[in-house]
């Protein structure tokens, strides 16, 4: 590389040497010494911020150049971002013919990042650019951990962005970032394995990973707080004095004869809100029977209904036997304030097919079909633990699932 | 750690509580019959007949 126009600087707070590379063009010099964000704007080096965390810890040692694609790079700034479950960094190069590409790294794996001029063109969940198509990918933000170098925009540690990335054709991806209303769009390339450490004289690769800022850690953390919070759920289920069997009788409905109408007894529930289950257990044969349940608190008359139905239907066909239907059931009435409470039935059976016109009259209607009637307080409703178990494992177990598949690939 | 996990900390915590008030109140979207109407379960279909073809 010849012919940078290079300017050499004191640091106004250590007083190391600096050197500017890319003179007229940076914004932002991090002091290597000291770790001082620096105006390269200013004259005076007017010093932005003081950071003393500063340390010698580029993966590319700045000053370095290196070979990649032909073209001879000095490696001019450092910085290491986290975001979206992963951290990485990247190192800006810099050739005075050619301008600046990044170099991102991120598990092991390096890709070039060169900065766009051109907008890609918005298609729905994904963008085109020179006929390609690039899916986007799950957002995030990135955040500035550690800097040091000088760079063309103003940089420093805890700065955030709007990260989203785009997975394109083969290896290629495209890269929006937005600081608020400032967007800026980088396409990535991967480089094959040894090609930067061999560019530029660094030890040989780690072992190879994945892609930039994504979600490719083990979702440890994630695993962990949703186990507590099953102990948790799980305590809390357990705890209460378990359900309770108060009435259980038999109904005996005629199919196809008149609605039968009981009240079948009287439960009395002591907490402030309750739960009670009703099961119903019946042997048909092709058949079903309509059950409505009223619960009628006997001081206020207040009245809580819930129905359900007992059926079984079996015949043949092409196939051979089918059987379908479910003889036996469970309903519940949920939040039912304290009190005394009349539990009254109406059962309503019917044979399948139904009775044609030729059928015997009702005094002919032959055995009634027996349904077992269960009432129990203090009951519990599974379908919430499971729900909540759901709303809580859904998020580690599909970060599990992409760990898994990523590690196959 | 906190930081970095804290929508998904405050996402569990809210579904934990959600789970906790539902349980002391014996409140539950599945119950096919509850206090201020709205009875008819999700999972209740009436009789009729097999839906066999």
């Amino acid at each position: 590389m010849t012919g940078p126009e290079l300017r050499s600087l004191i640091c106004p707070n250590c007083g190391a040497p600096i050197t500017v590379r890319a003179v007229g063009i940076t914004l932002t010099i991090v002091c290597a010494n000291c770790g001082s964000s620096l105006d390269a704007a200013d004259p005076d080096l007017a010093i932005l911020h003081q950071s003393f965390a500063a340390r010698s810890r580029a993966r590319i040692p700045l000053g370095t150049r290196g070979q990649l694609g032909g073209i001879e790079w000095e490696a001019i700034g450092y910085l290491e971002r986290s975001g979206g479950d992963g951290t990485w960094d990247e190192t800006l190069l810099f050739n005075p013919w050619v301008g600046y590409r990044f170099l991102v790294h991120a598990e092991g794996e390096w890709r070039s990042g060169t900065p766009m001029d051109a907008v890609p063109e918005e298609a729905g969940n994904a963008v085109m650019l020179g006929g390609d198509r690039f899916r986007a990918e799950e957002g995030y933000d990135a955040t500035v951990d550690f800097v040091v170098g000088e760079f063309y925009w103003r940089v420093a540690v805890g700065e955030t962005v709007s990260v989203v990335d785009f997975d394109g054709p083969g290896d290629a991806m495209l890269s929006r970032e937005a600081n608020g209303a400032e967007v800026s769009w980088t396409r990535l390339e991967k480089h094959g394995e040894g090609v930067v450490e061999r560019g530029f004289g660094l030890e040989p690769p780690e072992a190879p990973a994945s892609r930039r800022g994504g979600s490719r850690e083990a979702p440890l953390a994630k695993t962990l707080i949703a186990m507590i919070a099953t102990v948790i759920m799980l305590f809390i289920s357990i705890i209460g004095p378990g359900e309770q069997q108060v009435i259980n009788t038999d109904l005996m409905p005629v199919p196809d004869g008149p609605v039968l109408t009981e009240t079948i007894g009287v439960i009395s529930l002591q907490r402030a809100r309750n739960i009670v289950a009703v099961t119903s257990r019946s042997n048909l044969d092709n058949a079903w029977v309509d059950l409505d349940f009223a619960l009628v608190n006997k001081a206020t008359q207040e009245r809580f209904e819930a129905y359900t139905v007992v059926e079984y239907y079996t015949g043949t066909d092409s196939e051979g036997r089918w059987f379908e239907g479910d003889e036996n059931r469970k309903l519940h009435f949920a939040s039912l304030p304290r009190g005394s409470y009349d539990v009254i039935v109406e059962a309503s059976a019917h044979r399948w097919p139904a009775r044609s016109s030729f059928d015997p009259p009702p005094e002919f209607l032959g055995a009634p079909t027996p349904v077992t009637v269960t009432v129990s307080r203090d009951a519990s409703i599974s379908g919430n633990l499971w729900l909540a178990l759901l709303l809580i494992w859904l998020l580690p177990g599909w970060q599990w699932l992409v760990y898994f598949n990523t590690e196959d690939d | 750690m906190i930081f970095r996990h804290f929508w998904f900390i405050a996402w569990t915590a809210l579904v934990v509580v959600l789970f906790a008030v539902s349980s002391y109140s014996a409140w539950s979207p599945f119950a096919e019959g509850r206090s201020g109407g709205g009875g008819g379960g999700i999972f209740v279909r009436s009789g009729g007949g097999p839906q066999h073809k």
